[in-house]
């Protein structure tokens, strides 16, 4: 078992600082897959030692980490000849859409050893409907899909930045531009992250990584022409949403048979709403928490201008030595800030996610017994009427096969998902509580040292 | 109008002079003097402290900053304070306003503050401790006679905290907490306001400032207790008649070193303006960050109430305790942000705006004078004419005119002289104690950080095994 990120880390060499952004069309190209020989020697390598790898530098670098990070590790055997590596070896921001290229790698006879193809989200959006739709799949948790990109909120600043250049000396302008650049593209790379991680989370999978579909999506070199609905579709996707909904609440009333699964959705129910809320909170703590070191950064900007304009040179010098701490808290608050988005809030978000998926599979799961009563009830009306008998008992044979299936496998699915939260909430939080105390100090020592040479002069 | 022209067009280039990279001039520096921030691995500051040392380098310039004309002082007298302050060095003049309470009900309501003196060395002053209770409208009244009396002497009188309306409903307020609100904050004005009025050497022993600290009892009423104050119109009004005036009344500036100043304290007063707001907008973010916080850790509580794992369970709640506390230091260091930072930076902003009231008296000091100087040419001209029509009588009665408006004359001209002199010491004052203010604003801002980030790694410190208790 090796971690994934030993096979996927081809964004790690990306160079941040020098990105030239079009500010009307934005167009990233994240570098290039490199040689993939490399990668397989270095993969097997580490396989041998059996060393899970981590790199304790490049997860503080907080831009880096965006990419790399992972609130859960997802294992790949390595060993097994059908293994399917996935990963998303480039992605093309465009003005209304992403274009990830998913690269393939396997061993598996009936598949091509390696190809890339083009998808957007929309083609995700659609691998996880037909998952989540096939019968067969009914007992499992079907991985969340991942959320939509969302950059609007950066390219508005970007736009607003480009109002407000007049007002702006050109440093300060040239500053902004690049704090929006690299919030932006830090954006773009977890929602990368967080597709590739569907599509790993499908590919780990012993039974979704040989569904058909997830084959086409992989290899198929054309588009899937499922970009963009249209409107009869909309409408559609609504109705079957509703009715969902609607089946939902009537089926609130189904008395379960099964005690497990009885207490698991009263508690999957609430755990949902406080997950939710707790995201949510955390969410918009840490935006406060980003304007705060705006504020830090703008303070510096105008202590320096302040510096500048000081014709007294010791006032001047105290000046810049506030400005100059002020870029550095900026800097570690920054970075803080980003940590606790990525291991406190995205935790959070992401088992939102799963605790949703895990609802859908109970709601699924209830249907079946549903329809598994029908049936019986069925078949007692056709020995009353002493018709049909025969479809009915085999009718109700199949539901009755059916929902047994569903309960046993969904079983093992829900405790699985208890053990993956644990085990991902305690790598989080670890890393959190280790991450902030490391901050706190860098800032300690940086306010003590900035005090003691103000002090000095 | 033309030498504002080529003041300004000087201005720019100077500024261009001032951000020509230095090495390129090795011979005008002076060695070694510059402030180093390249010892971190963050890029090299953008300034160029050191041009100060190109333009003192340039030789025989004439007194062109602040900082020159201190030296060229200097060097003229050692204590440049001998003249203003003639107390001996060992004073102590302390204020402390910290407590308040409310008198009155309903629509009499008001906040009166206790003053807490400590004095030692100055004339008038017998007991070494003081206290007096004071209420907002006193401390304007004060401002009033001492701005009555000192203002046209050129001297920079620190403006008091405005009264303002919403301040006003919420000193009516019945809710105590919010009342308190009002009260904290400007308790912390008002002192401010009072410990630099009395850090001017000749304020601190004016008569009206001493009855005010040390009469026992309340004041007569002051006449300015209206609940608007009507400074905000007036001010509108005498900026309106100021730029009439200046229309009418250009002053062209024969002072080089006023000309200098006045365009960097214009520069100053920008940037902290600028400053100030983004101050203000830090202490914002930063309690609305404490507020969101506290919302989160609520959400956790419930979260870790839900948790089946019972260790992760006890790491969430453990985590809600965690961030409770965060919030609450987030909250403090946003009080500080507004006492320690904001607030002093505003001070700063009502100081300059104070010492920009000082200009305007001086160019109100010449536009006396040049009245005068005006009325003598006319009345000069009268007598020729009458003169030469040969009308003695009233020639007789014009000459005692002229020799009228020549005292007058001399005496707006002296008087924009002495002025002028003293507003020259005040601007020194004003430099020294802004220099030193600043400093100790930008450590003890600094320090309270300090104290923040001690009890965040605490916090944490605490949390850290916690989560590793976590079982899988």
């Amino acid at each position: 078992m090796i971690s994934e990120e030993v096979i996927s880390n081809p964004l790690q060499s990306v160079s941040l600082d020098d990105e030239e952004e079009d500010e009307i069309k934005t167009t990233e190209k994240l570098s290039e897959t490199t040689g993939n020989e490399t990668q397989k020697t270095d993969a097997s390598i580490r396989n041998e030692s059996s060393v899970i790898p981590t790199n304790q530098d490049s997860t503080y670098s907080s831009f880096a980490d965006n990419r790399n990070h992972r609130t859960e590790e997802i294992n790949i055997d390595a060993d097994s000849a059908n293994a399917i590596y996935v990963d998303i070896s480039d992605a093309l921001s465009e003005r209304d859409k992403v274009k990830y290229t998913v690269h393939t790698r396997t061993r598996l006879s009936d598949m091509k050893s390696e190809s890339s193809v083009v998808r957007e989200h929309e083609e995700f959006l659609w691998l996880h409907g037909v998952l989540e739709e096939n019968v067969k799949y009914a007992g499992f948790i079907i991985p969340p899909a991942p959320p939509r990109p969302d950059f609007d909120s950066s390219r508005e600043k970007l736009q607003k930045l480009g109002e407000g250049e007049s007002t702006m000396t050109k440093e300060e302008f040239s500053k902004m531009k690049h704090d929006l650049e690299q919030d932006y593209l830090a954006q773009f790379k977890k929602t990368v992250a967080m597709h590739e991680v569907f599509l790993q989370r499908v590919a780990a999978h012993p039974v979704f990584k040989d569904d058909t579909n997830f084959r086409i999506f992989l290899q198929y070199e054309n588009d899937l022409a499922v970009r963009g609905k249209n409107k009869k579709e909309q409408v559609e996707s609504f109705w079957k949403k509703f009715a969902k909904s609607a089946d939902e609440v009537l089926l609130s009333g189904q008395k379960d048979v099964d005690e497990f699964f009885e207490k698991e959705k009263t508690y999957l129910v609430e755990y949902n709403v406080h997950i939710k809320e707790a995201a949510i909170r955390s969410e918009r703590t840490i935006r406060c928490r980003k304007d705060v070191v705006d504020a830090f950064s703008k303070i510096g900007d105008s202590f320096e201008r302040i510096a500048r304009g000081e014709p007294n040179k010791q006032l001047a010098r105290t000046f810049a030595r506030g400005a100059d701490a002020m870029f550095k808290l900026k800097k570690v608050e920054a970075r803080s800030a980003n940590d606790e988005e990525l291991k406190l809030s995205d935790t959070l978000q992401y088992f939102a996610r799963d605790t949703q998926a895990a609802k859908d599979l109970l709601y699924r799961r209830i249907r079946c017994l549903a329809n598994y009563e029908a049936a019986n009830k069925n078949l007692e009306r056709a020995r009353a009427k002493n018709r049909e008998i025969q479809k009915a008992e085999v009718e109700q044979a199949d539901a009755c096969k059916e929902f047994e299936e569903i309960s046993g496998v969904s079983k093992t699915e829900l405790k699985d998902l208890k053990n993956r939260r644990v085990q991902a909430f305690k790598k989080n939080l670890c890393e959190l509580a280790e991450l902030e105390v490391k901050h706190s100090k860098t800032q300690l020592g940086l306010l003590q040292d900035v005090i003691a040479k103000l002090k000095e002069q | 109008m033309l030498s504002e022209n080529q003041s300004s067009t000087s201005n720019s280039d100077s500024f261009a002079n001032r951000t020509t990279i230095i090495p390129e001039s090795p011979a005008l520096l002076d060695d070694g003097d510059e402030i180093s921030l390249e010892t971190d691995n963050i890029p090299p500051s953008k300034l160029r402290l050191s041009d100060d040392d190109q333009w003192n380098g340039n030789g025989g310039k004439p007194i062109n900053s602040i900082e020159d004309h201190q030296q060229f002082d200097e060097s003229k007298s050692d204590n440049r304070f001998a003249q203003i302050s003639p107390e001996p060095p060992t004073t102590n003049f302390k204020i402390i306003i910290q407590e308040f309470e409310k008198r009155g009900e309903g629509i009499n309501a008001f906040i009166v503050y206790k003053i807490e003196i400590e004095v030692e060395g100055i004339v008038g002053y017998t007991k070494k401790q003081y206290e007096v209770w004071r209420r907002f409208s006193d401390f304007l009244g004060l401002h009033e006679k001492i701005v009555e009396k000192y203002l046209p002497k050129g001297l920079v009188i620190p403006i008091p905290p405005e009264k303002s309306i919403a301040a006003l409903t919420k000193t009516k307020n019945s809710d105590p907490s919010i009342a308190n609100d009002v009260g904290v904050r400007r308790a912390r004005q008002l002192q401010r306001f009072m410990q630099r009025l009395v850090q001017h050497p000749r304020i601190r022993s004016d008569c009206d400032v001493r009855d005010f600290l040390t009469l026992d009892g309340d004041l007569p009423k002051a006449n300015q207790t209206s609940a608007l104050s009507s400074a905000g119109v007036k001010k509108m009004f005498k900026s309106f008649g100021e730029v009439f005036s200046k229309m009418a009344f250009h002053m062209e500036e024969g002072d080089r070193w006023f000309e200098q100043v006045q365009s960097q304290i214009d520069e100053l007063d920008e940037a902290l303006r600028k400053l100030h707001t983004i101050s203000e907008t830090l202490a914002f973010a930063r309690r609305e960050m404490a507020v969101s916080g506290e919302q989160m850790s609520k959400a956790l509580s419930m979260l870790a109430a839900c948790e089946e794992s019972t260790s992760l369970s006890k790491a969430l709640s453990s985590l809600t305790d965690t961030t409770e506390l965060v919030s609450a230091i987030w909250q403090k260091q946003s009080d500080n942000d507004t006492a320690k930072f904001s607030e002093s930076i505003g001070e700063y902003v009502s100081l300059v705006g104070a010492l920009k009231e000082v200009f305007e008296e001086r160019v109100r000091a010449w536009q006396n004078w040049q009245n005068a100087q005006q009325s003598l040419a006319r009345k000069r001209d009268q007598k020729t004419k009458l003169d030469l029509s040969g009308r003695t009588d009233r020639s007789e009665q014009i000459k005692a005119e002229i020799d009228e408006t020549v005292i007058k004359m001399d005496q707006y001209e002296q008087n924009f002289i002495d002025l002028s002199k003293a507003i020259r010491e005040e601007v020194t004052r004003f430099e020294n104690e802004r220099r030193a203010d600043m400093k100790t604003m930008l450590v003890e801002y600094l320090e309270t950080l300090v104290g923040t980030h001690t009890e965040l790694l605490s916090a944490w410190e605490k949390f850290e095994p916690e989560a590793l208790n976590i079982r899988v």
